[in-house]
């Protein structure tokens, strides 16, 4: 399978473009705190995605794993929430 | 405590090598103990505002003097604080949250910021409107308006004579905020006095910033009551909510990406074997969620 032989360089690449243009996106609609974190959201998401197939892909894949993804996904989110919570 | 701390931060045989902190069960009590955290906060916030809130001090008199402190390095006359500029702005903020919008123009089209001008009885050849929402300080206002190329241009107008403010703390899509309006102005008068003054100045053309308009016909001075004035907003609470949330939330982080980092190399020097996720993941995620953190000033401005 081609996927299977992009290297671990590439996927880290791809990963830190696709986090940096979600955050720039997240930056620019600093005038509403609800589209911030929707776009958050989305962005945590696709995180969470190419973690999980990152690890079927290359690794094996256990739920454990896929918890610790969520996990730290929506450790973010709660931080957002935290230093957004002068504004709810 | 030391070996406390290796175990918390470090994998080790203790830990199943993977530094407790990273397992698991250590994330979910962190993400709980934000959730509560945040539920806290938010609870006293609004029952002891004068203990826990958000600091806040903008005021008239500062983000006059700063603004005519920019002119006057430049060389420009220092505009004048005019209560009828001072109402128009008020008007424009409490339109912006009785419509719920952000914007110079209402979105159905009903207002401008024109006419508030002309319904607080200001007369205007020129004028123009600066918009800023979310900022705690006078300063941080006028720095982000001077570091905009169209509301620079607007401050450093040397078609303007007059200038007015209104900060209003409200709720704008269910967001709490401070919007803070900025009216500029010259009068029909003070503009032909000015061009009279200099016979070989070029005619006065309008600005193709969308926030600057000139007065396509003189318009009639009215006397308006001036509504409660509504200068400054100062607060201080004993605990400011924002700057706490903000570096508890940034030692917090980089807390995590460290043991994440020391997680990393120590597993990749001694070869050890586990099922976890890639560190190098979660220390990409958090650092840019950290310099995102660094890089938000609070505020926006339109």
């Amino acid at each position: 399978m081609i996927i299977a032989r992009i290297p671990h360089e590439l996927y880290y690449l791809f990963e830190l473009l696709v986090l940096i243009a979600g955050f720039y996106i997240i930056f620019l609609l600093s005038s509403s705190f609800y589209l911030q974190a929707g776009a958050l959201v989305l962005v945590l998401i696709f995180y969470t995605i190419l973690g999980i197939l990152h690890h079927e892909i290359h690794h094996a894949l256990r739920r454990k794993i896929v918890i610790e993804y969520i996990l730290v996904s929506l450790m973010i989110l709660a931080v957002f929430i935290f230093l957004n919570n002068h504004k709810l | 405590m030391l070996n406390f701390l290796r175990h918390l931060l470090t994998p080790h045989h203790t830990n199943n090598h993977r530094a407790k902190i990273l397992h698991n069960s250590s994330l979910f009590l962190l993400l709980i103990f934000l959730l509560l955290g945040s539920f806290l906060i938010n609870y006293f916030q609004h029952a002891a505002p004068e203990v826990l809130g958000v600091s806040y001090s903008i005021s008239e008199n500062d983000l006059l003097s700063q603004v005519n402190k920019e002119r006057q390095d430049r060389g420009l006359n220092a505009l004048s604080l005019n209560s009828e500029l001072d109402d128009a702005a008020r008007r424009k903020a409490a339109d912006m949250y009785s419509k719920n919008y952000w914007a110079h123009f209402a979105p159905d089209g009903s207002t401008s910021p024109w006419q508030f001008i002309r319904d607080a009885g200001y007369g205007y050849m020129f004028a123009g409107e600066n918009l800023a929402k979310g900022f705690t300080d006078s300063s941080s206002v006028v720095t982000a308006w001077m570091n905009s190329p169209s509301h620079r241009d607007n401050i450093l107008s040397d078609k303007y004579r007059d200038v007015g403010f209104a900060i209003v703390p409200g709720t704008l899509s269910g967001e709490e905020t401070v919007l803070v309006v900025e009216m500029f102005g010259a009068r029909q008068s003070q503009t032909l006095a000015a061009v009279t003054k200099v016979a070989a100045a070029a005619p006065a053309s309008p600005s193709s910033e969308i926030v600057t308009e000139i007065s396509p016909t003189p318009v009639p001075q009215l006397v308006i009551t001036k509504e409660a004035s509504q200068t400054a907003v100062i607060t201080h609470p004993k605990i400011d909510a924002s700057v706490t949330s903000r570096a508890a939330s940034t030692v917090g982080l980089s807390f995590l990406a460290f043991a994440f980092v020391m997680d990393l190399l120590i597993v990749e020097r001694k070869k050890i074997p586990r099922v976890v996720g890639h560190n190098l993941d979660h220390v990409i995620l958090i650092l840019l969620f950290l310099l995102f953190i660094v890089l938000r000033n609070g505020g926006v401005i339109i």
